[in-house]
């Protein structure tokens, strides 16, 4: 289903949620709305499902205004982050819920459900749990009856709302692999909520980044990573530094950010610029430094992130010089900046 | 300090005689509490209802059959019943719905309506019987459009079941509300996306998961109609027969000197309440099972 929001407004008493959202989703995409606790990503999530209505502005499913559809006829599903299944419900009567309330409006037969019920255990990987109740199921099988029960109704798009926030991690990239492939097959449209950028990175087609009820930036994973917008787009996704361009010798105005991982150590030589090593921390693939470097305000603090094989290669003990070297930068001086929407 | 509370067995010759000592002087505390306890259980609870027991059957099994099976006391009993069945199932559709409102939603006044279901609890029967005196008695202004029409409130069924209803309306909304606000509404969301409509949500949803509490305030709500004195003494007028519950009627026993009739009657009070307590600690049971499963 293709999805299109324009303009959308919500606020709760004093507090503005939203600041007019704009955005079209395609049919069979993959959107993460990624943003900080706060900046009104759920909301967001419950008004495209219906459960808020928009102070302002509209949603159309395929063309067709959601306002003046009911919950049933929205049609979608949801995947809330605790779960909420029906805890007095097996986990068969729970998948099954969704067709037994539509059951006389849409005519689907006992049999037609039994069969859409199997299948959706198998695809989920519970077919012996069907019997269980809720409680006695660990967090993974419970978010994977959640995720059946949300299918088993054929949803035109599949809302997540932080799905994998309760689980640990490793159930949490597990399951994180099975929805991609799931959505893959069935060629549903998705759209995640969660405030984990590596989550977004490695699920999304597009990433919807927002800040304060406003979109930030909207892109492919990529893009938001090469080519942020802004200089929060670009702390959103990994450790960035704030060096002073004139200190450095750039004619550029206001300060430029460069990544952690744009940064390179050496061996101390004199003509470089230097900086004491003070901390390192191993953050497996990769070796996390902090530098100390020398600044007319004082001494800063300097944030490298280096593969740990060149750490391994070149360690250098603390309290001893470096030189460092920025491969990277941007600087969101040049032209103003404004929230790309498409 | 605590830390050696906690692990006694840190073996440490400053703290022995401590060690030795708190277990035996917790232990005493225990004990003594218990014994209070347990006295105060027997002289205020215990005592009173084998009392009423003993009374009841001091004359043998005959006359108790007797004091139970005369006209007045069959025609007593059988008004309670009326009452209670008249009752209950209002409190309970009206608790229902004022629990689902007020668990559920939030709106304007919703405070001001909780305070209102709270009233009966806080008025005195007496008052509570009282003030349908004065809204329906003969001296008040809709005595004589009341009398002229031939319709009796007052010193009748009506009057007995109003003052009833009133006074036993909170309790099936209490039992519930606690509950429907922890519960939240995710659950009725969830169900409401997939397709339910607000009956069948109520029905397969929210019902289900509070049947346990429900039944809690049912059993209470009907253990105070059947044992309400102020109100319906205030009310009923006392006709023998006719506008008299079982407690009215022990009490008349009682003031006439007729102990074994009173305390057969009050007997009966008795093992309803004793048959309450039962039913009501399974529902709790259950109550607090099923709310520990959801969680």
């Amino acid at each position: 289903m293709k999805l299109h929001l324009h303009q959308i407004e919500k606020s709760f008493g004093s507090s503005s949620v939203l600041k007019g959202i704009t955005a079209s989703i395609d049919q069979g995409s993959f959107i993460t709305l990624l943003g900080a606790s706060g900046c009104g990503k759920t909301t967001l999530l419950r008004i495209l499902a219906g459960l808020e209505t928009p102070d302002r502005g509209t949603i159309s499913f395929d063309g067709q205004d959601a306002s003046q559809l009911s919950l049933q006829e929205r049609r979608v599903g949801f995947v809330f982050q605790h779960y909420a299944l029906f805890p007095h419900l097996t986990v068969f009567e729970n998948i099954v819920f969704g067709l037994k309330v539509r059951a006389t409006r849409e005519q689907i037969s006992r049999a037609a459900m039994n069969t859409r019920v199997k299948e959706l255990l198998e695809l989920v990987h519970l077919q012996n749990f069907a019997d269980r109740y809720p409680h006695q199921l660990s967090g993974g099988q419970k978010q994977r009856v959640a995720l059946a029960r949300a299918l088993a109704i054929h949803p035109r798009v599949l809302l997540l709302d932080e799905p994998f926030g309760a689980l640990d991690t490793e159930v949490r990239h597990k399951l994180r692999e099975e929805l991609k492939t799931l959505q893959k097959t069935l060629g549903i449209t998705c759209i995640l909520v969660t405030h984990d950028q590596d989550e977004a990175l490695a699920l999304s087609d597009r990433i919807l980044l927002l800040r304060e009820g406003r979109i930030e930036q909207i892109g492919k994973p990529e893009d938001l990573y090469l080519n942020p917008a802004s200089s929060f787009v670009m702390n959103y996704f990994g450790r960035t530094n704030e060096l002073s361009a004139e200190e450095l010798g750039f004619s550029l105005p206001g300060p430029i950010l460069v990544r952690a991982e744009d940064i390179s150590i050496d061996p101390a030589l004199s003509s470089a610029a230097l900086a004491r090593l003070h901390r390192v921390s191993p953050r497996g693939s990769t070796v996390h430094l902090e530098l100390a470097i020398e600044s007319p305000q004082g001494e800063r603090t300097l944030h490298a992130e280096i593969p740990r094989e060149r750490w391994a290669k070149h360690p250098v003990e603390l309290g001893a010089l470096v030189s460092w070297r920025i491969n990277a930068y941007k600087n969101f001086h040049e032209s103003s900046v404004e929230p790309s929407s498409l | 300090m605590t830390e050696l509370a906690s692990s006694p067995s840190i073996p440490r010759p400053a703290s022995l005689t401590w060690n030795l000592a708190k277990p035996l002087r917790a232990n005493l505390g225990r004990y003594i509490l218990l014994a209070i306890a347990i006295s105060y259980g027997v002289l205020i609870l215990g005592l009173p209802l084998a009392v009423v027991l003993l009374e009841a059957f001091k004359k043998g099994l005959g006359s108790y059959r007797e004091a139970l099976l005369a006209r007045d006391a069959l025609g007593a009993m059988s008004l309670s019943l009326l009452v209670a069945f008249l009752v209950v199932p209002l409190n309970t559709v009206f608790g229902l719905a004022a629990a689902w409102l007020l668990g559920k939603f939030r709106f304007r006044g919703r405070n001001l309506l909780i305070t209102l279901i709270d009233l009966p609890l806080a008025v005195s029967p007496v008052v509570a019987g009282l003030m349908f005196v004065l809204l329906y008695g003969a001296q008040s202004p809709l005595g004589p459009w009341l009398a002229a029409h031939d319709l009796k409130i007052i010193f009748a069924l009506p009057g007995i079941w109003l003052s009833s209803l009133f006074v036993t309306l909170p309790y099936v909304a209490r039992e519930l509300l606690p509950l429907l606000e922890s519960q939240g509404t995710e659950l009725e969301e969830a169900a409401a996306l997939l397709g339910a409509s607000g009956w069948q949500n109520f029905w397969h949803i929210s019902l289900p998961r509070m049947k346990w509490a429900l039944l809690h305030g049912i059993i209470l709500c009907n253990a105070r109609v059947l044992g309400e004195f102020g109100a319906v003494s205030v009310v009923s007028g006392h006709i023998r027969g006719k506008t008299n519950t079982l407690p009215l009627h022990i009490e008349i026993l009682y003031n006439e000197y007729q102990f074994t009739a009173a305390f057969a009657a009050a007997s009966v009070l008795a093992f309803l309440a004793l048959i309450t307590l039962v039913f009501k600690r399974v529902a709790q049971k259950h109550h607090t099972q099923a709310a520990s499963l959801s969680a």
